[in-house]
């Protein structure tokens, strides 16, 4: 009986504890610096296995990865970073998922910054100021709540004494396919660890390889998840690195050694918190003649104005002319047969992005006694 | 075989809210601009991809812009990307999965991934410039079916050309039909004038379709 009960509570912890995919969120967070004239095509390949890889455990696990943050080109720089960190917020069962390939350096004269590297994202020697210390990244990312925290870099690690110590204040052409993946230990990776794997492509002093098929480290690791996701690999992240580390050695004749440290804890069940909703920019207020109607739909469609900028002129519009509940109604080219209905912000929307609305025929429109439009038949031209 | 499962599927399919189904039968006219309509919206989708897609150095506008678009392609569809719920023959309420989208890479056929796993990894992958060809080609299957209590299904056809440069080369260039199924029923609406009917148009999942 002791027995019995003893094996329901280590199933009930379990279920309590293993994160659910569908509660799960992967915070893709990549800087590619692919506009770089000697290693640039090595990093756009490290970009593409990156998304292609990650999305393949998206769909196998069942998670969701959010893709905001992820940077190449002029894109991959300090403020981008610096925003990209800063602004992320996570929920307890989350996974943040930091990946750089490019330029790195070891500032020479400092003893505290350890085995991780500096990168220079996009910038040259000259602006060796805005390098960023992948301490700064983890130190950041602990703080952000989320259960796992994975940080991988590709980059040199060789010392130089030109570089300042900065205060920590401031694809190999696989077919994606999850038919035979072994999902099981994905979700075992991803969903039942708890606490920071970071890693760096090389130890202090030496560089790293990124022949143009993509970096040496960065192929070794999603190798190794490829024998996770198909073969015999071992769901673990100790042993995930350890493999990667053997692999990179023995792709670069020994010339590259990554350095690791997985730090991971027992699960524990946590509180969800909210995700804040990002609020839009500041509605403009777009001025109008007297036929209003008609040259509100002119505006909105107007192609002079970037969709960025009609997109905020909705707002706007809608709070001068309607009433809130405002319908409406989609005529066919016969100007009869009603074809949708929608609200007037998600119409206004939908025409401040359209690339094939070229004008709005105003069929009928009733106004309330304030003066707003509270009804709409219209057709649209295109 | 297929005609019958989409039959089936469609029988089970009612959204939910607090708006009644009508059992008037569509006419001829209403047939011939509800098949419009159904081309502008594949149309609409069409044009939607080039701006989620490329380019990958997306600026933080660049990026809240491609989010708009996603969230607007997703509106096209039934459930809006989600799971949705249908009332089976039986009269219970049951969830469906959300739509999904089958793409080809390199001519060969990939599982279909949920709609909006498609658009918003579509935005992180690394290509410069993306051309999605307009879809003239596009046309409905026979005839809208009629299921009865003003429902209707069908399928469209068209071609989708996808072409990705990066460095000015070429480095996708997929060219497939595909099949989209349709879903259309006839609701009403309050409003300030009164009830209106109006006709619900919805796509629903996008398959390869080989035999083109």
């Amino acid at each position: 009986m002791k027995r019995i009960l003893f094996t329901a509570i280590l199933i009930c912890i379990g279920f309590c504890t293993a994160a659910k995919a569908e509660n799960v969120k992967i915070h893709a967070i990549a800087f590619c610096n692919t506009d770089d004239e000697s290693i640039g095509e090595s990093c756009l390949n490290d970009q593409r296995r990156f998304v292609e890889q990650l999305g393949i455990i998206e769909v196998a696990t069942g998670c969701e990865v959010d893709w905001y943050n992820v940077y190449t080109g002029k894109e991959c720089s300090k403020p981008n970073l610096e925003s990209a960190v800063s602004g992320l917020r996570c929920n307890p069962n989350d996974v943040i998922f930091f990946y750089y390939t490019g330029h790195g350096v070891h500032a020479k004269a400092d003893p505290a910054d350890g085995w991780l590297p500096q990168m220079c994202l996009n910038y040259k020697s000259y602006e060796q100021d805005k390098f960023v210390p992948v301490t700064w990244v983890r130190d950041k990312l602990a703080q952000k709540g989320a259960r796992l925290c994975i940080i991988l870099t590709d980059c040199c690690n060789n010392e130089a004494d030109w570089v300042s110590v900065k205060g920590l204040v401031a694809s190999d052409g696989r077919e994606p396919n999850t038919d035979d993946i072994n999902a099981q230990k994905l979700r075992k990776l991803f969903f039942e660890s708890q606490g920071t794997v970071i890693a760096t492509s090389s130890k202090r002093g030496q560089v790293s390889f990124g022949p143009k098929e993509g970096g040496c480290f960065s192929m070794a690791f999603w190798d190794e998840i490829y024998n996770i996701e198909y073969k015999n690999g071992t769901a673990d992240w100790e042993a995930l690195m350890k493999a990667t580390k053997k692999g990179t050695l023995a792709s670069t004749n020994g010339d590259q050694e990554p350095v690791y440290n997985v730090s991971l804890n027992t699960l524990s069940n946590s509180n969800t918190t909210v995700v804040p909703t990002p609020t839009n920019p500041a509605p403009v207020v777009i001025s109008v003649g007297d036929n209003e109607l008609s040259g509100v739909f002119k505006q909105i469609v107007n192609p002079i104005y970037s969709h960025t900028e009609r997109l905020n002129m909705v707002n706007g519009i809608v709070n001068r002319y309607f009433e809130n509940e405002t319908q409406v109604i989609m005529l066919g080219g016969n100007l009869t047969t009603k074809v949708g209905v929608k609200n007037i912000s998600q119409y206004l929307k939908a025409l401040a992005l359209s690339k094939t609305v070229k004008g709005i025929n105003v069929v009928h429109a009733t106004k309330t006694s304030g003066g707003k439009y509270n009804y709409l038949e219209i057709s649209e031209i295109r | 075989m297929k005609t019958n499962k989409l039959i089936l599927l469609f029988l089970l399919f009612i959204t939910a809210g607090g708006i009644k189904a009508q059992t008037q039968l569509m006419t001829e006219e209403e047939r011939e601009y509800i098949e419009q309509n159904v081309i502008m919206k594949i149309n609409d989708f069409l044009s939607y991809l080039p701006n989620i897609a490329a380019k990958s150095d997306k600026s933080a506008e660049e990026k809240e812009l491609a989010y708009h678009y996603i969230d607007q392609a997703l509106e096209l569809f039934i459930g809006k990307g989600e799971n949705y719920e249908y009332k089976d023959q039986a009269g219970n309420w049951r969830w469906h999965d959300a739509v999904t989208m089958q793409t080809t890479s390199r001519g060969r056929a990939n599982r279909p991934q949920p709609m909006k796993r498609y658009l918003r990894r579509l935005m992180a992958l690394p290509y410069q410039h993306v051309e999605v060809d307009t879809c003239s080609a596009v046309r409905i299957n026979k005839r809208l079916h009629h299921l009865g209590n003003g429902k209707y299904v069908g399928s469209a056809y068209f071609i989708q050309a996808f072409r990705a440069t990066r460095d000015g080369k070429l480095v996708v260039n997929d060219v497939d039909a595909k099949q989209v199924t349709i879903y259309v029923e006839k609701r009403t609406i309050d409003t300030p004038n009164g009830e209106k009917d109006y006709w619900l148009i919805q796509l629903g999942d996008i398959k390869i379709k080989t035999d083109w």
